[in-house]
């Protein structure tokens, strides 16, 4: 219910927000910076934002309705930006000008036509971005528990008290993960369905009024205050003075096994995402590959806690025992939880882009003459590659910061930092823990700075091969 | 031979039910090829798998070609244009264009396609038809030895597109790019491939070139590719023409006259006017047989009720019965023949167009990229030059002047042009226009025992001039049309005691003028020589004529009464063979030049 | 034509060379490190500890310091809490990995006990402890324990409840008894020390009476919330008057200077004073190592420095009373008589049971 309600709330805000974004005018940096306070809301850990609120959701407590109310905006204020990133970029069959001929020839066709016109236009995209923010919601774990919100996930973590054989942890999800399930194979079926319809690019929604604008800014305002900055400041209030209390030798080394975990996670997810999605430019996708990559992507609809069972109980049996020491574990549940994102940001990038145009841009490195082949290089760069790496980071951000399943699956004497941390936020605030959280959070940017860097410089050096 | 760009072999491409492309084994070549079939057919795929944009399911796709002095082996316009959403028009020919002097260069060609003002858009911000200009001026901008286009300015009106194919075209020349092109018009094809692959439903049809699809069809499907086309069955040949023969035949409207006839079995049961073409229903009375044809519009036009005769144009009679048995004509003796190429353009070979033979026997070779050479008898190339222009088309006549001059019909250019025997440019006269003096598309050209020059033109003006050899307008003759003295295409000549004689290519005969323009008759008797398309002629030391048939791909010998004395050649590539052949020559010694175009090579004869 | 100019194509697509070479990068960094760091292999003692992290990888740094002997301890997590590690020793049980289980209460150790996987020890660690807090069998051992307690937002009780706030005790047990509670919190009774609360309810009240008391008090608006950090959160910021909790959390509170007091909580006339166990795992590989830890977190140092730590353990064991501080040494005052907590396995159990019940309705 609620999962739905946010979801429909934050396809509702998309609509303007798309418009808001693709119309913008002015420098690149004013857009830049758009795109920034669009998206500095999801990219915020939910951790910390539901640390940061604890204290007033606590003081929520004689107002349950209030508190519940206070979750689903931060959830609202979380995803929309995932629904205006599917507004933006996924591509559908009917353009604008098609939409119009449908309302000009009003009057024919009957109410089932009018159905499957709305299901393969406005619709479409509506779905997906819905669908998308459905999933988060739904699925949203450590932010609900923090602020004493009842969700089915808090449900299922309280059924383990005491112990649950993992059959009956099984049950119990059972009908969430149907309806996520169901729901991850509308999603899938309408972006891998539609691989072969023709790229309909330059579509731009309608701009918004002067009194939309404001609005929309309003919003964009009040969403980053409430989820990233507000957070930031509590969290990280002190930082300077903790620094000298930090071990930095074995942060270091926690945060690189974090950093080892999350990156073998994500390219994991990344990597069969890729060969799911994989396609010889236009070919359509066989029925073989897409049913491998839906079955693939259930078991990351049971969410962390569940997944992390039962790959526990999976490397306590005997040929798999000799693994269960190692990242191996921890690694495929981190990419069995995110393969399903993975797979349908990939499919949306699939989409997005004209493959026509990646080609312009590939033939290029056909040319005997370095300085063609390197401006091929930038292009593809620009047009595949860091898009491919966005969906990456993205990835990997998630599996960073991912505690359930890693806390359970991490080998002995090296967990995730994260999970460490998130720990020591539930005994209290100290200047230190602040110094490490900011050091934590830190790490990701400068590991997408790093790659991003590492990327320019192959394009670079591509020239010379 | 030409160069082979690609070997596609037994490729397969699947699709969602059927495949895209099935077995498509083919050859590209050098050149201008277009890839022609309705929509859905498989061109966009044929031509993604050039590109490697996509894999062949089964088969394989072998590039035959090397750089060169060019920017990258192929570059493309795809259908969609391929543009670069996060860069403006500029930035997209920067990125594929090497050297200095980008930014200017960049400018220049976004110009020449019309889209300077359009420098700093991006293409969100352009219209389709601005961004398939866009597209193409990118390709363009990437110098690559073959583009790639996939219905290349489709989504550009007509005016402008034919310009931006002139600019495409000289371009292309200018470089020696070859051009592979996706399209579902007929008159794109014949306007500007030189050869044709025709594929419906993911299989190859034909591959060939153009003249030849049209020409001679090897089905009613493929005739009916290169636009309207009446095929003829045997039955249907004897029906309405009054033809016997044992084969179907292509009729092209412009090779049929529907013309009244007072107590003919056929009526008029509806007509329309299409244009150049006009399509009309007939009945067959006696056997009540209906059918549609399309033929050249007659001036007064026809009406329901009116009773018609139709008539094949002489020179297609003279293919049709050419294929019945025209074996019996007699034997030209050829003791000895030899044959080589002209000097490789980039990776194009073109073919030689005309030629002609100067005063010490040294040839005069004008070829299809609008090179002129000039050769020992052996094929030793003595020197050579450019025309000045060659964007609008190449020239297609040559003649070596008493004065040691060599003068050239520029054919695209409405004008002929002189040069000294070493190149240099030393005069024209003509432009375009149909008064006296003027040209439309000047061909043949040859001078007279006085030095007079004559010129002969098509396009719809068809007529012989006559000039001073300075260029000054004397007399002309001839006008457009079948009759005696009129000319349809008239093509080569020779100037020869007081007499001219003109190769009267589609009308298939060789007409005689006085040299103050009186029309004196055919040379000998048509229907027995059965020419197709003679396209020139030259008269030999020994005065006997030497007539080149394009169509025919052979060389006709003729007394000077026309009689013929005998014939030698087939179409074909290997020796005693021609293809499509264009100028002929005779130099001092006997030896005949024959320009074989379509096998791009000269070959000589001596009989 | 030149050979070099040739080209086939056959076959299907590759990705994009960047990612090509970017991904087996990646694997490639980290399978080598991995293969650095993984297994529990070498003179490592796997400890499965419940505690605070913050002040246990002290101890267990000072035992290390002291023993040579090396540690690496799997903390509880807040994520997989409800799981507890109690769960995981138990779902490990064929191939335990887990040589010394440090738990911060009983409850889930005599669970462990009574499944037959702990090893029984009776070292110098176990001698010291009175009988009251091990197992006979030496299969456990007790040390530092906490107190449950009534945690009171004073300013907040006063302003409800005027003069007669001047006893706090008193009013708060009226309140639990027979009064609103919509201004109490407690802990979801599902885990920690709630559950041995509840547990102990169940066997003092008996399954009747404890159900009618859970669904009294919800009547009376008791708040749930997640964990004695969030009751005592609640408290000390005023949103309650007064809740449920540890003393552990009550001494943050005052430590961070709010205007709070305490007063444990009775049964019977007994307090709930709940121990911290160490056990060694039967099948550890490192027997001689895992006996020395449990020794050490059994000694008077240990729980000198746990009593010592912000946590404020009271120690069970003798120790130098002149070493602790007068808060710990106030709360030992408090912590007699204790409710005899090894009695509770079965209705640790059965309470379970039914509350799960209860709460996943």
């Amino acid at each position: 219910m609620r999962g739905g309600a946010v979801a429909v709330v934050a396809t509702a805000l998309a609509r303007p927000l798309s418009s808001l974004a693709l119309n913008a005018s002015g420098g690149a940096g004013r857009k830049a910076l758009l795109w920034g306070l669009l998206a500095a809301p999801f990219l915020t850990p939910v951790i910390l934002v539901g640390y940061a609120w604890f204290n007033f959701s606590l003081s929520l407590v004689h107002h349950p309705a209030w508190n519940e109310a206070f979750y689903a905006l931060l959830l609202v204020f979380k995803l929309a930006p995932v629904a205006v990133l599917v507004m933006c970029f996924a591509p559908t069959h009917l353009t604008r000008e098609a939409i119009h001929c449908r309302r000009l020839a009003r009057g024919g066709g009957g109410l089932r036509d009018g159905l499957m016109f709305f299901i393969h236009g406005p619709a479409l995209k509506s779905f997906v971005a819905g669908a998308l923010v459905f999933f988060f919601a739904f699925g949203e774990f450590d932010m609900a528990r923090l602020m004493n919100v009842d969700t089915w996930t808090a449900k299922l973590f309280d059924a383990q008290a005491g112990g649950l054989p993992i059959v009956e942890s099984l049950r119990l999800v059972a009908l969430p993960l149907a309806v996520e399930a169901a729901l991850l194979l509308a999603t899938m079926l309408l972006l891998f369905a539609g691989k072969g319809a023709p790229h309909l690019g330059g579509e731009k929604p309608r701009p918004l009024g002067p009194f939309g604008r404001g609005l929309c800014g309003l919003y964009l305002v009040a969403a980053v205050a409430v989820v990233t900055a507000i957070p930031l400041v509590i969290v990280l209030r002190g930082t300077l003075a903790g620094f000298s209390a930090i071990r930095f030798e074995t942060l270091r080394d926690d945060v690189l096994t974090s950093v080892l975990y999350a990156a073998a996670g994500a390219a994991g997810a990344f990597g069969l995402s890729a060969w799911f999605t994989r396609r010889t430019a236009k070919s359509v996708w066989s029925k073989g590959r897409f049913v491998a990559a839906f079955l693939m992507s259930v078991p990351g609809l049971l969410g962390g806690l569940v997944l992390g069972l039962l790959l526990l109980g999976l490397f306590q049996v005997r040929p798999l025992l000799a693994l269960r020491d190692t990242p191996v574990p921890v690694v495929l549940a981190l990419m069995l939880l995110f393969l399903a994102f993975a797979m349908v940001l990939r499919a949306l990038m699939d989409r997005a882009r004209g493959a026509e145009g990646l080609h312009s841009a590939k033939m290029l490195l056909r040319a005997p003459e370095r300085e063609l082949r390197r401006s091929g290089a930038g292009l593809v760069w620009e047009m595949r590659t860091r898009t491919l790496l966005l969906v990456a980071a993205l990835l990997f951000f998630w599996a960073y910061f991912e505690v359930a399943a890693s806390s359970l699956l991490a080998p002995v004497g090296h967990t995730p930092v994260f999970v460490q941390l998130y720990n020591q936020m539930h005994y209290g605030r100290t200047a230190a823990l602040s110094s490490m959280v900011c050091i934590v959070m830190i790490v990701p940017v400068i590991a997408a700075a790093l790659v991003t860097a590492a990327g320019r410089a192959w394009v670079g050096w591509s020239g010379h091969g | 031979m030409d160069s082979i760009l690609w070997e596609l072999e037994g490729v397969t491409l699947r699709g969602t039910a059927l495949p895209r492309l099935e077995g498509v084994s083919v050859e590209i070549r050098a050149g201008v090829t277009a890839v022609l079939g309705p929509s859905g057919a498989g061109k966009t795929s044929l031509l993604d798998l050039l590109v490697e944009f996509e894999r062949p399911d089964a088969g394989t796709v072998s590039r035959r070609f090397d750089v060169g002095s060019h920017a990258m082996p192929v570059y493309w316009a795809p259908q969609s244009g391929g543009l670069w959403p996060h860069l403006n028009a500029r930035e997209h020919l920067l990125r594929v264009m090497r050297g200095p002097g980008g930014v200017v260069e960049a400018d220049r060609i976004l110009a020449l396609f019309d889209l300077a003002d359009k420098a700093a858009a991006y293409p969100d911000e352009m219209s389709q038809g601005q961004r398939s200009r866009l597209s193409v001026a990118r390709a363009l901008a990437a110098d690559p030895v073959v583009l790639v286009m996939d219905e290349p300015l489709v989504h550009v009106d007509t005016a402008q597109a034919l310009r931006l194919w002139d600019v495409l075209r000289r371009t292309l020349s200018e470089r020696g790019t070859s051009l592979v092109f996706a399209t579902h018009s007929p008159e794109t094809v014949l306007a500007e491939a030189d050869r044709v692959i025709a594929i419906r439903d993911g299989r190859l049809l034909y591959e060939g070139p153009v003249e030849e699809l049209y020409r001679r069809p090897p089905s009613r499907e493929l005739a009916e590719c290169l636009g309207e086309a009446n095929w003829l069955e045997p039955s249907e040949s004897r029906l309405w023409l009054g033809v016997e023969r044992n084969e179907p035949a292509c009729v092209r409207p412009e090779q049929l006259a529907v013309a009244p006839a007072q107590n003919g079995p056929i009526k008029v049961k509806s007509s329309r006017f299409k244009g150049g073409i006009a399509e009309v229903d007939l009945v067959h009375e006696p056997s009540g047989a209906v059918r549609k044809f399309f033929h050249r519009p007659s001036s007064n036009g026809l009406h329901a009720g009116d009773r018609v005769a139709l008539k094949l144009l002489a020179m297609l009679l003279a293919v049709m019965l050419a294929g019945c048995g025209g074996s019996g004509d007699p034997a030209m003796k050829v003791r000895k023949e030899n044959s080589w190429q002209l000097p490789p353009d980039g990776v194009m070979m073109p073919g030689p167009r005309s030629v002609a033979v100067g005063p010490q026997d040294e040839t005069v070779i004008v070829d299809m990229k609008g090179r002129v050479f000039v050769s020992a008898e052996n094929g030793t190339i003595l020197r050579w030059w450019r025309m000045p222009e060659t964007a609008n088309g190449r020239p297609e006549g040559v003649v070596v002047m008493k004065d040691g001059r060599i003068a050239i019909s520029d054919t695209h250019y409405h004008r002929v042009l002189f040069f000294d025997a070493e190149g240099k440019p030393v005069g024209s006269f003509g432009k375009e226009g149909r008064e006296s003096g003027e040209f439309i598309f000047p061909v043949g050209i040859t001078q007279d025992e006085h030095g007079f020059l004559y010129v002969c033109e098509y396009g719809s003006n068809d007529r012989v001039q006559k000039f001073t050899p300075e260029g000054k307008f004397v007399l002309s003759f001839g006008s457009p049309g079948t009759g005696p003295g009129q000319f349809e295409r008239p093509s080569g000549m020779v100037a020869h005691g007081g007499k001219v004689y003109v190769a009267d290519a589609m009308n298939n005969r060789i007409s005689v003028f006085s040299d103050d323009g009186k029309f004196l008759g055919d040379l000998g008797r048509p229907e027995r020589q059965k020419f197709h398309f003679p396209y020139d002629l030259r008269l030999a030391p020994d005065g006997a004529f030497y007539v080149v048939e394009y169509g025919a791909s052979r060389v006709s010998k003729l007394s000077l009464d026309g009689t013929l004395l005998g014939r030698y050649g087939a179409p074909g590539e290997g020796e005693g063979q021609f293809r499509t052949p264009w100028g002929i020559a005779v130099n001092s010694k006997g030896r005949i030049i024959v320009a074989d175009t379509g096998n791009h090579r000269i070959v000589e004869l001596t009989p | 034509m030149k050979s070099q100019g040739s080209s086939r194509l056959a076959g299907p697509a590759r990705p994009s060379a960047f990612l090509r070479w970017f991904l087996p990068v990646v694997f490639a960094v980290f399978f080598a490190t991995a293969s650095g760091c993984g297994g529990s292999g070498g003179e490592r003692l796997v400890v499965y500890c419940t505690h605070d992290a913050a002040f246990s990888q002290q101890i267990l740094d000072a035992f290390e310091k002291k023993t040579g002997i090396k540690t690496v301890p799997v903390f509880d997590s807040e994520a997989t809490k409800s799981l507890g590690l109690s769960e995981r020793l138990i779902r490990e049980k064929d191939a335990p990995r887990c040589d010394v289980f440090w738990n911060n209460e009983l409850l889930g150790t005599l669970d462990l006990a009574d499944r037959g996987m702990l090893e029984p020890y009776k070292g110098t660690g176990w001698q010291r402890i009175p009988a009251e807090w091990k197992d006979d069998d030496g299969r456990w051992t007790g040390f530092g324990a906490r107190l449950r307690l009534v945690i009171v937002n004073v300013p907040k009780f006063r302003e409800a409840h005027g003069a007669e706030a001047q006893s706090p005790l008193d009013a708060v047990v009226a309140r639990v008894l027979n009064g609103d509670l919509s201004d109490a919190a407690i802990a979801k009774p599902l885990y920690g020390t709630t559950l041995t609360h509840y547990a102990l309810l169940w066997q003092e009240l008996g399954p009747a009476g404890l159900k009618a008391w859970h669904a009294d008090c919800r009547k009376r608006g008791l708040r749930e919330v997640n964990g004695n950090g969030a009751v005592k959160d609640l408290v000390a910021e005023g949103a309650c008057a007064f809740g449920f909790t540890d003393a552990d959390d009550y001494f943050e509170a005052t430590d961070d200077g709010k205007a709070v007091d305490m007063a444990p909580v009775r049964v019977g006339g007994k307090v709930i004073c709940i121990p911290n166990t160490v056990a060694v795992i039967k099948g550890t590989k490192r027997l001689d190592a895992a006996k020395k830890l449990a020794d050490y977190l059994a000694s008077e140092e240990a729980e000198l420095a746990m009593a010592n730590s912000k946590s404020r353990q009271i120690p069970l064991g003798p120790v130098d009373e002149t070493k602790l501080s007068e808060d710990v040494r106030r709360v030992k005052a408090l912590a007699a008589p204790a409710y005899p907590l090894k009695t509770l396995g079965k209705a640790r159990a059965e309470c379970l049971a039914w509350l799960k019940g209860e709460y996943l309705k």
